[in-house]
C-alpha cells in the first residue's frame, strides 16, 4: 500500500500564533507599549493552542472492524478533553460514535503537541483545526471511495454507499492504494445545525475504565515484557539542598537491591521491591550542603504592590488623578501559597527498547517538553525518546513538569532494567510548585451618582509562568501573564489603570488552577461589592450599572439568571447571606452566588448556583462536571487552603497538614451553561475565579464582616 | 502466606510482615485498581473491604492480616462480567474527572449500601467525608450513592 500525501501546493492547516511574534513586533514602540499590548493579546485569549500537524494518518486510523481510532496529542487529566476532541472529529469525519476509540499519542508517534495541556485552551484551540483535518481527510475518502465505485457516493454510519448501490467502508477506502491529495481547498465544515455529535453530552471515553480498575495511570504502569524494579531517589531535606557526601555501604549490602546510581547531583537505587529502594536510600548517610532556609516573613517581605517597579499592564483615562480625591476608597487583599495536590502523586515507568528508543510513561501535560528533560538527563536524541502520557490522576498545571520521568530514565539507562519510579504524597508537597502567595492593593472613587469614577489595581505575586520561560522574554513582557490573569475588571470604568509587580520569590511557584483568576478575582469582586455597599446599592444591581459592551452583556445575561436561579437576594441577616460574584476568563463569563449559613463561627456553605457562557459548549455534561469541580476547588482555596513557609520547609507534609475539602462540607449546587453560538470557549477553569469572593460577600452579608484575606476565617 | 481477595486465594512466599497491603495488591498482585494517594489513613484512595468493613491498605501491615479474613477490592466488585450497581450508578451520572479516588469512593460507598438499605444524604455524607476528591466530584458522588441505593438487589 503506498500512501503520499501531496502537500507542498498549499498547507492547509496554519499553525497559531505565539506570544514572542506579538513581543517582537511591538518592540519598536517601547517597552511599556509592548507591556500593554502584550497583556492584552494574552488577557483576550491569545493563548497558542498548538499545532496539529497537517497528517490525517496521525490522527486518523481505521481498523478492520470499522473503528476509528484517534490518537489524541492532548492529555486526558479528567477534563474530559479526549471525549471532546473525539466529539470534534468523528462529527466532520461521519463516523457514528460508537465506533470511535480513543489513544494518547506518545511523542514517538506524533503530531507532537508544541504547547501541552493547559490554560482550558485544548478544545477552543482546536476546534477549527481538528474538524479542518477531519473534513479534508473526509472529502479525501469520499474522492477515492467514488473513484473506487466510479460513481457518486453518499457516506452513513461510516459506509460510503455509491448510486449503484455498491459500498465500501471508511477503513477499506483508507486502504485503498491510491495516489493520495491533500485537498486543494479546505472541505467545507459543518454549520452548527448539522452537528449530530457536538453539543451532546456523550458519555465519557473514559469513565468506565476508570469505575472498572484498568491500569491507564501512570502509576499503574508495569513493564509489558519483563519483570519491572522500583526506584527510589534521595531527596534533599528542603529543596534546593545540594548533595556533599554520601555513604551508601549499608544500602549496598542490602539484599535485594539491585543497582545504586550516583550522579553529578543524584543518588538513586533500583531494588526489587518499592520499599527496599525506599530503605536502601533511608539507609544512606548523606551530607546536604544546605540553601538558605526561607521563612514566611522572607517571602512576605517581597510582596510589594505598590513597587515602583510594577509594570503598568493597562490605563484607561487618568485614574491618578482621580484617586487624588479625599474620597478615595482603599482596600488590601492577599492570598497565601497553595498545593495543586494532585490526588495522584507523580511517577513514571521508564523502559529501554531493543531498538535503543528510552520509552516513558509519565504524567505530563507537557509531552514535548518532558520529552527533551529526558533525552537531556540521559544524554540522548529527542527522536530516541518515546514519551507516553498516561492518564493523569489529577493535573491542574503541576503536570507541566514531570520530575519522575527523567529520575526513572536516569535509573533505566543506568541499570538497563525498565524502573517504575514513585513519589510519594510526601514528596509531593516539599518539592511541589505552590500557586504564588499575591498581595492587592485597590483604590476607587465614586463619582456623586454612585458609580465608579476611577479604580486602581496594584497586584504583587510570585511567578506563575515565568519560571517556564526564558528570563530575556519575562523581562519584556515585565508582568506575568500567568499572575496578572483575571486582574481586568469587565466593567465599564472611565478611569482605570492596572499595575504588576513581579516578585521573585526563593521558592518554587508555578502553575495552579486558574493561574492568577482567583486571586484577582477575589480582589477584584470583592472590592466591588464594597463599593456596592458604600453606595448604597445592591451588589447585583451596582455590578450591572458597570456593564456594556460585548461581554458586559453576556455577563448581564449570566449575572440576571443566577440572582434568578438563587432568587437574590435571598434571606438575608442571623449569620445567613448570599453573595455574588462573576468575571471573566478569556472568552467565558461566569457568574456565581454562593450561600452561607454561619454557625458557631464556623462558615457552611449549603448552596451554590452558577451561570457560565462558554460559548458553544462541545460536552455540556463534561462542562457542567468541570463548572461544579471548580467550585469546590474555589470552596477550597476560600476555607482551607494554605502553605507556609518555616525553616525552609512547607508547611504540610501530607493531608494531615494540608486538609482538602471534604464531602460533609461541600455545598449542594445548581449549574447552568447559556446557550451560544459563540465558538467554543475555556471551561475547565473560569469557575473557580468567582467563589471566593462570592463566599467572603456572603460572609459580609450575614454578619457585616468584610475579610480580605484567604482563607476566610471569621 | 495465603491470602483470600476478591474469592480467589492467592499465595505468596516471604512477604515482609511490615508490608503494606496496599502495596501488596499494586506491586506484587497486579490489583492496581487500589490506589495510593497519601500513604497514611487520610484520603481514603486505598479503600478495600476486610471482611466487610471498609479499610485503608495503605496503613494496613501484613502482619495485621488473619489467614481467615476475606478481602475485597474493586476488582471484585463487578460478578461474572456484570458491573456492581454502584458502578453502574457511576457511569451513569458521569462521576469521575480524573478518577484516581473513584475505586475508594465506590468501596466505602458498597459497604455503606450493604449496611443500610436507603441512606438518606446525611449518612452519604458522614460515610462518605473521609474519601477525598480533589477534583470536586462530591455533588455527583452523592447523587450517585443515592442512585445505587435504588440499583441494589
Ligand atoms: S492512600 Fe490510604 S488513605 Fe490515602
Ligand atoms: S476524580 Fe480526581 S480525585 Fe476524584
Amino acid at each position: 500500500m503506498t500512501k503520499t500525501w501531496r502537500l507542498t501546493r498549499r498547507k492547509f492547516l496554519i499553525g497559531l500564533g505565539t506570544l514572542t511574534g506579538g513581543v517582537a513586533v511591538g518592540l519598536p514602540l517601547g517597552l511599556p507599549y509592548v507591556r500593554r499590548q502584550a497583556f492584552k493579546f494574552l488577557a483576550q485569549g491569545g493563548i497558542p493552542a498548538g499545532s496539529i500537524g497537517n497528517d490525517p494518518l496521525l490522527w486518523f486510523q481505521f481498523t478492520a472492524d470499522n473503528m476509528l481510532n484517534i490518537h489524541m496529542t492532548k492529555v486526558e487529566m479528567g477534563q474530559g478533553v479526549h471525549t471532546a476532541l473525539a466529539q470534534l472529529a468523528a462529527e466532520e469525519l461521519e463516523v457514528p460514535w460508537d465506533n470511535v476509540r480513543v489513544h494518547q499519542a506518545g511523542t514517538l508517534r506524533g503530531p507532537v503537541d508544541s504547547f501541552g495541556t493547559a490554560a482550558s485552551a485544548s478544545i477552543s484551540g482546536l476546534y477549527i483545526p481538528l474538524r479542518q483535518l477531519a473534513a479534508n481527510y473526509r472529502m479525501m475518502l469520499s474522492t477515492a471511495a467514488a473513484e473506487h465505485l466510479g460513481t457518486q457516493v453518499i457516506l452513513e454510519n461510516g459506509v460510503f454507499t455509491a448510486s449503484n448501490a455498491k459500498t465500501i467502508t471508511l477503513e477499506d477506502t483508507s486502504k485503498l492504494s491510491l495516489e493520495w491529495q491533500a485537498p486543494e481547498d479546505d472541505a467545507p465544515l459543518k454549520s452548527i445545525s448539522q452537528f449530530k455529535l457536538i453539543g451532546q453530552s456523550m458519555p465519557r471515553v473514559d469513565v468506565v475504565s476508570k469505575l472498572t480498575a484498568q491500569p491507564m495511570y501512570s502509576y499503574d504502569m508495569r513493564s509489558s515484557n519483563s519483570t519491572t524494579y522500583y526506584g527510589a531517589i534521595a531527596r534533599p531535606p528542603v529543596a534546593g539542598a545540594q548533595i556533599d557526601r554520601v555513604n551508601n555501604q549499608t544500602a549496598k549490602a542490602m539484599s535485594d537491591v539491585i543497582s545504586l546510581v550516583t550522579r553529578d547531583d543524584f543518588v538513586g537505587v533500583v531494588a526489587k521491591t518499592r520499599e527496599i529502594a525506599q530503605d536502601a536510600i533511608k539507609s544512606m548517610d548523606i551530607d546536604w550542603i544546605m540553601p538558605k532556609l526561607i521563612n514566611d516573613s522572607d517571602i512576605d517581605a517581597l510582596l510589594t504592590p505598590t513597587s515602583d517597579n510594577a509594570a503598568e499592564l493597562k490605563r484607561v483615562g487618568n485614574s491618578s488623578s482621580a484617586l487624588n480625591s479625599e474620597a478615595v476608597i482603599l482596600s488590601e487583599y492577599s492570598t497565601p501559597m497553595a498545593s495543586n495536590a494532585p490526588l495522584e502523586p507523580q511517577s513514571s515507568l521508564a523502559e529501554m527498547d531493543e531498538d535503543g528508543v528510552m520509552h516513558v510513561r509519565t504524567p505530563t501535560q507537557f509531552p514535548s517538553q518532558t520529552r527533551s528533560a529526558v533525552a537531556n538527563a540521559i544524554d540522548m536524541d529527542e527522536n530516541n525518546v518515546n514519551v507516553i502520557p498516561t492518564h493523569l490522576g489529577g493535573g491542574f498545571g503541576r503536570r507541566q513538569r514531570a520530575e519522575s520521568a527523567v529520575e526513572a530514565a536516569i535509573l533505566a539507562i543506568e541499570s538497563g532494567l525498565p524502573v517504575h519510579v514513585g513519589w510519594t504524597r510526601e514528596d509531593e508537597f516539599l518539592f511541589d510548585r505552590f500557586r504564588p502567595p499575591t498581595k492587592h492593593r485597590l483604590k476607587a472613587v465614586l463619582n456623586n451618582k454612585g458609580q465608579i469614577d476611577a479604580l486602581e489595581h496594584r497586584q504583587s505575586s510570585g511567578d506563575v509562568l515565568f519560571t517556564e520561560i526564558p528570563t530575556i522574554a519575562a523581562s519584556i513582557a515585565g508582568s506575568d501573564f500567568g499572575a496578572t490573569r483575571g486582574i481586568d475588571p469587565v466593567y465599564t470604568i472611565p478611569n482605570l489603570s492596572l499595575y504588576a509587580h513581579r516578585a521573585k520569590l526563593p521558592v518554587d511557584t508555578s502553575s495552579w488552577r486558574g493561574l492568577g483568576l482567583l486571586a484577582n478575582t477575589f480582589a477584584n469582586e470583592s472590592f466591588i461589592d464594597e463599593l456596592a455597599h458604600l453606595a448604597n446599592e445592591d451588589p447585583l444591581q451596582f455590578r450591572l450599572d458597570h456593564l456594556s459592551g460585548e461581554f458586559g452583556n453576556l455577563l448581564r445575561a449570566a449575572l440576571e439568571r443566577v440572582a434568578d436561579m438563587a432568587q437574590w437576594p435571598g434571606k438575608i441577616g442571623n449569620g445567613v447571606g448570599m453573595g455574588i460574584a462573576c468575571c471573566r476568563d478569556y472568552g467565558t463569563v461566569i457568574a456565581e452566588i454562593v450561600q452561607v449559613n454561619i454557625v458557631n463561627n464556623n462558615i457552611l456553605v449549603p448552596k451554590v448556583w452558577a451561570v457560565m457562557d462558554a460559548g458553544l459548549v462541545i460536552n455540556p455534561d463534561g462542562a457542567t462536571n468541570q463548572v461544579q469541580g471548580n467550585i469546590i476547588w474555589g470552596l477550597g482555596s476560600a476555607l482551607k487552603e494554605a502553605i507556609n513557609f518555616e525553616n525552609g520547609r512547607p508547611s504540610a507534609s501530607n493531608f494531615g497538614d494540608y486538609p482538602l475539602l471534604r464531602m460533609d462540607e461541600a455545598p449542594d449546587m445548581e449549574v447552568k451553561l447559556l446557550p451560544s453560538d459563540r465558538p467554543p470557549q475555556g471551561v475547565g477553569e473560569p469557575a473557580i475565579g468567582p467563589i471566593p469572593a462570592a463566599l467572603a460577600n456572603a460572609i459580609f452579608a450575614a454578619t457585616g464582616k468584610r475579610i480580605r484575606k484567604l482563607p476566610l476565617t471569621i | 502466606m495465603q491470602l483470600n481477595i476478591n474469592d480467589k486465594i492467592y499465595n505468596i512466599d516471604q512477604i515482609d510482615s511490615n508490608r503494606k497491603l496496599l502495596w501488596v495488591l499494586r506491586d506484587e498482585l497486579g490489583l492496581i485498581g487500589t490506589r495510593y494517594g497519601c500513604g497514611a489513613g487520610f484520603c481514603g484512595a486505598c479503600t478495600v473491604h476486610i471482611n466487610g468493613q471498609p479499610t485503608r491498605s495503605c496503613i494496613t501491615p501484613m502482619s495485621a492480616i488473619a489467614p481467615d479474613d476475606t478481602i475485597r477490592t474493586v476488582e471484585g466488585l463487578s460478578e461474572n462480567g456484570n458491573l456492581h450497581p454502584v458502578q453502574q450508578a457511576f457511569i451513569e451520572l458521569q462521576v469521575p474527572q480524573c478518577g484516581w479516588c473513584m475505586s475508594g469512593q465506590m468501596m466505602s460507598a458498597t459497604a455503606l449500601l450493604e449496611q443500610t438499605h436507603n441512606p438518606s444524604r446525611e449518612d452519604i455524607r458522614s460515610a462518605m467525608k473521609s474519601n477525598y476528591c480533589r477534583c470536586g466530584c462530591y455533588h455527583r458522588i452523592a447523587l450517585a450513592v443515592e442512585r445505587a441505593a435504588k440499583l441494589m438487589p
